[in-house]
């Protein structure tokens, strides 16, 4: 069995964020390599959605690359370091993986892909500047105002390795 | 098991789509991972069919073709309403330049009550200067849950095409709690 799922939820009411505690490095004895987390549904306005690892609530420890359209422009950046995506009041989606979340000997990579069909769609490339294994991940809106609707879900997978 | 197959097609012979019907609907979602040529050269276009029908559809597209074209599209922009990538087309070289496009969709929550998103991305290969990177944001607006779905191209999907559907199941182990 390579593809662990580990926990989910479906939100009942309006959340301002989201977090994945106690996040194991095995399970069964199998060891853990990389983590998938899938968000589908939307917020309560357009939102760019951030990532924070083991409370560390430091931005700049989240440098990352951004290539985004919106139906006619193209552009990259690198200005908002956190962001993972966006999810707008409209049905969209992000998709992530996080590669050697359990190894203590080097910083952590993320890919993130963000599809809003009456918006914008992207890719991000992130780094959590911190060798520690990652043991907890919470999404919230970056300017931490709005909310993830109600039926928005989010469903954290493992890959083992 | 969280990840299974559900059907693995492959095509003997060039035919006018792969299609994976009946659906079960006991998984939360689907990934699509798809190897397809189509009969025609030059690029042509990927198109997925939901439940037997093209329409009700909304996406957005980035692009890059390598040789420094890049774009953003909609369904507006002219292609398709169920347009999904572009895909290579036969060539007149040797037959070790024939490649296939590969692409991946993923649809969350396929069987729920709500529109269904799904995100595509796909990247063609044909041995030039020129392939494109594509990816595309989805959204079927029907409530209805995902039975079927068939992946077509322009012309005829070439021989030697291949899709596999798999069915992930959304699940709780290891002790991870989430508030």
């Amino acid at each position: 069995m390579s593809y662990i799922a580990l926990a989910n939820i479906t939100l009942s009411s309006a959340a301002s964020s989201v977090t994945f505690s106690n996040i194991p490095t095995s399970v069964n004895g199998v060891a853990l390599r990389d983590l998938v987390l899938v968000i589908d549904g939307t917020a309560s306005v357009g939102i760019n959605v951030s990532i924070f690892f083991n409370n560390d609530n430091t931005t700049s420890n989240y440098p990352y690359v951004r290539m985004i359209g919106n139906g006619s422009t193209t552009s990259s950046d690198t200005a908002n370091p956190t962001v993972i995506g966006d999810l707008q009041t409209t049905r969209g989606m992000i998709k992530l993986s996080v590669m050697d979340y359990s190894a203590t000997d080097k910083h952590k990579t993320l890919l993130s892909r963000f599809d809003n069909p009456s918006s914008v769609l992207g890719a991000i490339a992130l780094r959590w500047a911190n060798t520690n294994a990652i043991t907890s991940l919470r999404v919230r809106d970056t300017a931490n105002a709005a909310t993830f609707s109600i039926g928005t879900t989010f469903a954290l997978y493992a890959i083992a390795g | 098991m969280t990840m299974q197959v559900i059907q693995h097609i492959e095509l003997g012979s060039a035919q006018s789509s792969i299609t994976f019907s009946n659906i079960p609907q006991t998984y939360t979602d689907l990934l699509l991972v798809t190897s397809i040529r189509d009969t025609s050269g030059g690029f042509q276009l990927l198109l997925l069919d939901i439940n037997g029908s093209s329409s009700n559809r909304k996406w957005r597209s980035l692009f890059g073709n390598g040789v420094g074209g890049v774009g953003s599209q909609t369904e507006t922009s002219g292609n398709p309403a169920n347009t999904i990538a572009l895909v290579n087309g036969a060539v007149g070289g040797p037959i070790s330049v024939v490649a296939y496009t590969s692409a991946q969709l993923y649809f969350p929550n396929y069987s729920g009550s709500s529109f269904k998103s799904f995100s595509a991305d796909s990247v063609t290969e044909n041995n030039s200067t020129e392939n494109y990177n594509f990816i595309e944001a989805g959204l079927w607006e029907q409530n209805s849950a995902i039975t079927s779905l068939t992946v077509k191209t322009t012309n005829t999907v070439a021989a030697g095409s291949s899709a596999t559907l798999y069915g992930i199941l959304k699940g709780s182990s290891g002790g991870v709690t989430v508030s």
